[in-house]
């Protein structure tokens, strides 16, 4: 195991870190919360910041929070999906296109995970609520998975769910189709 | 990360919604652009893929000459995959005959062998073939 100061992972995956905070920002606008101030990606810790205002809103605060886990997860599994077929066939040469996307689809995955802060802040507006209801508890186990996630990034968690949500699709997608093609 | 500024008042200067910078957007267009020419390349791999998924449940069925006639499907699409060459040749020497053996020779050509790969092939390819193999030096 090895490990690599966070700000040079920020560096080397710096589309991810772009993207990660462009979907808060695109949650904060399509939830109508105003949005101060915005840095995409600088070299430091935070790698990106989004500065909005305060809100009550659980909802808006649930996709603002979210919002970076379903953005960067699909835009990973796109981009990576032909490059993981064709690495799969271990062809003697490929269009050197496929390891850029591979490059940038990876870069999105391992910053899909929502930061501590971000569950933080989710958390508050849930404590702010006052009630200790099905919601409540839903926001405590997202807070700790959060948590457990980021704890794991130590262990390479992030690029190891970049990973498996590139390789999922495609395989899901191949298996399914020869499986049902050969019952035909 | 995600702040949230709970001291913010009215005069502090709130960023359009909706309104991106160019640069951000001029990166998201190359994103796309690359995504669009990718999937254009798509119909090149997944078809192979897709044949080597199906010659790999044949084998399983013990559907050997159907496996044959998949990745010979399949090769054709991607010829220069080891992975589909590697699997013609192994289904190639379970047939009995001369024929299927020298199509499995030609899958063969020019490939290199990890011992994995090696300890599988053997265990199907017949031994007069085996001889024609030497072992290289790890780069």
């Amino acid at each position: 195991m090895f490990f690599i100061p966070g700000f040079i992972i920020g560096i080397i995956t710096f589309p991810g870190v772009i993207i990660h905070e462009m979907a808060h920002r695109i949650f904060c606008d399509i939830s109508g919360v105003r949005v101060f101030k915005v840095c995409y990606f600088r070299v430091g810790n935070p790698s990106g910041y989004v500065l909005h205002e305060h809100t009550t809103d659980l909802k808006a605060s649930f996709l603002i929070t979210v919002g970076p886990l379903i953005v960067n997860t699909v835009l990973c599994s796109l981009l990576t999906f032909t490059p993981a077929i064709a690495f799969s066939l271990k062809p003697a040469h490929l269009h050197p296109i496929f390891y850029v996307l591979a490059w940038v689809g990876l870069s999105m995955g391992m910053h899909a995970f929502p930061s501590n802060q971000d569950a933080k802040n989710f958390e508050a507006v849930v404590d702010a609520t006052g009630k200790h209801g099905l919601l409540y508890w839903v926001s405590k186990a997202f807070r700790g998975l959060i948590f457990v996630a980021n704890l794991l990034r130590m262990v390479w968690f992030d690029l190891i769910y970049a990973v498996a949500v590139a390789w999922v699709l495609p395989h899901l997608l191949l298996h399914s189709i020869s499986l049902s093609d050969f019952n035909n | 990360m995600i702040e949230q500024n709970p001291n913010a008042d009215a005069n502090e200067q709130v960023l359009e919604a909706h309104k991106y910078p160019a640069w951000l957007l001029g990166v998201a267009g190359v994103i796309v652009v690359a995504s669009i020419y990718s999937l254009f390349l798509t119909p090149k791999y997944y078809p192979a893929a897709s044949l080597l998924g199906k010659a790999e449940k044949a084998d399983e069925a013990q559907q050997v000459q159907q496996a044959v006639d998949l990745l010979h499907q399949a090769v054709a699409k991607v010829p220069d995959s080891k992975k589909i060459r590697l699997e013609l040749a192994y289904e190639d020497f379970k047939l009995p005959s001369q024929e299927a053996h020298e199509d499995a020779m030609a899958a063969l050509d020019g490939i290199t062998m990890s011992p994995d790969e090696w300890a599988r092939m053997s265990t199907v390819m017949p031994a007069e073939y085996q001889s024609q193999f030497k072992e290289t030096e790890d780069k």
